[in-house]
């Protein structure tokens, strides 16, 4: 059991039906769960519609949850694999000159607003295969622990860090001229 | 004991940027010891910093109000399922268990009928039909043993 998941004493009550504990997970987990969706979809709607099939989960199926599984670890696996769902539903639908945000024009003609900045990461994050973009998201952008961003994909410490370093490799060829103008410098 | 290199060292900022936070925290101390005593792996460290500069352009999204009352209204509405629902629905006097009665009747019926005389097996068709149930996903991987992966 994971001693040191604050989570776990809900987990009881909230299977036995009790709304204020769940309404206390939601409190605790909101706020990274959508930040998470979003950047694994790209839209705020998708997101939210994970979010919520993620929470309508956890309260359906409290009951089965064990303390094997960390909660929050949990709840970003069915996060994920309700995003890949919605990945899957839009493929066919993706235009490939909506997503190709990354502007390789000439770079002393541009002066790059943060917006533009983020929008140009936005796009080369979403390029990213989807495991190097999970990892990316939740050990980057979530802050989750190398061991926690393991086990929600499902893979050893060593391949999260191959998957990490390929991400990043591939973002930063991505967004070469970007870092040029953040930093002032030539890439 | 773990012996930190100056290649492990660049192995964890190609994976985990410049952020000591994010290493892994049995290799973090002998890693930040290393790199003060390396003006070479300094300056390595200096450049993922910039690299991480950038990916932190990209803003954090915030749930809306709207979201946080929605979520919070899920053990509401799930307790008010589809039969409550249909029921509410029903426009006449008189308990809508009656027709409904008789609708599962007539596809129970129905079902039996087509069983028994297709050539196709129900087994025959159950892959056809898979789908993503968010529910279902979650109670296989509330466990924690065998994570389950949604594979589109």
């Amino acid at each position: 059991m994971p001693e040191d998941d604050p989570d776990a004493a809900l987990m009881p009550r909230i299977a036995d039906g009790d709304p204020v504990a769940y309404r206390a997970l939601v409190d605790r987990h909101t706020d990274r769960l959508l930040a998470f969706a979003e950047r694994l979809v790209g839209d705020r709607a998708s997101a939210e519609d994970v979010v919520q099939d993620a929470y309508l989960a956890v309260w359906r199926t409290a009951a089965r949850w064990t303390p094997a599984a960390k909660v929050s670890t949990w709840m970003y696996r069915i996060a994920r694999n309700a995003a890949l769902d919605r990945l899957r539903r839009r493929r066919p639908t993706v235009d490939p000159e909506t997503v190709v945000l990354v502007d390789t024009a000439d770079r002393a003609d541009r002066q790059i607003s943060t917006r533009q900045t983020s929008a140009a990461v936005r796009g080369a994050l979403d390029t990213l295969p989807e495991r190097q973009r999970t990892a990316i998201v939740l050990v980057h952008y979530e802050q989750r622990s190398g061991a926690e961003a393991a086990d929600v994909l499902g893979v050893s410490v060593e391949a999260l860090e191959s998957l990490l370093a390929r991400g990043r490799r591939a973002l930063r060829a991505a967004l070469e001229g970007q870092r040029a103008d953040l930093i002032g410098g030539e890439p | 004991m773990t012996l930190v290199t100056a290649d492990r060292v660049r192995a964890l900022l190609a994976a985990y940027g410049a952020n000591p936070d994010r290493w892994p925290s049995a290799e973090r101390d002998d890693a930040r010891r290393l790199v003060a005593l390396d003006p070479a792996l300094a300056a390595e460290v200096a450049d993922a910093a910039a690299f991480d500069t950038l990916l932190d352009t990209l803003p954090t999204p915030a749930p809306s109000p709207a979201l946080r009352v929605a979520l919070k209204d899920i053990p509401e509405r799930a307790r008010f399922g589809w039969t409550d629902r249909l029921a509410g629905l029903w426009p006449f006097f008189g308990a809508p268990w009656r027709p409904a009665a008789g609708l599962v009747a007539a596809a129970v019926i129905g079902i039996v009928v087509g069983v028994t005389t297709s050539d196709v097996s129900v087994a025959d068709t159950a892959g056809l039909y898979a789908d993503y149930d968010p529910i279902a996903d979650a109670a296989a991987m509330a466990s924690g043993a065998g994570f389950v992966e949604f594979l589109p």
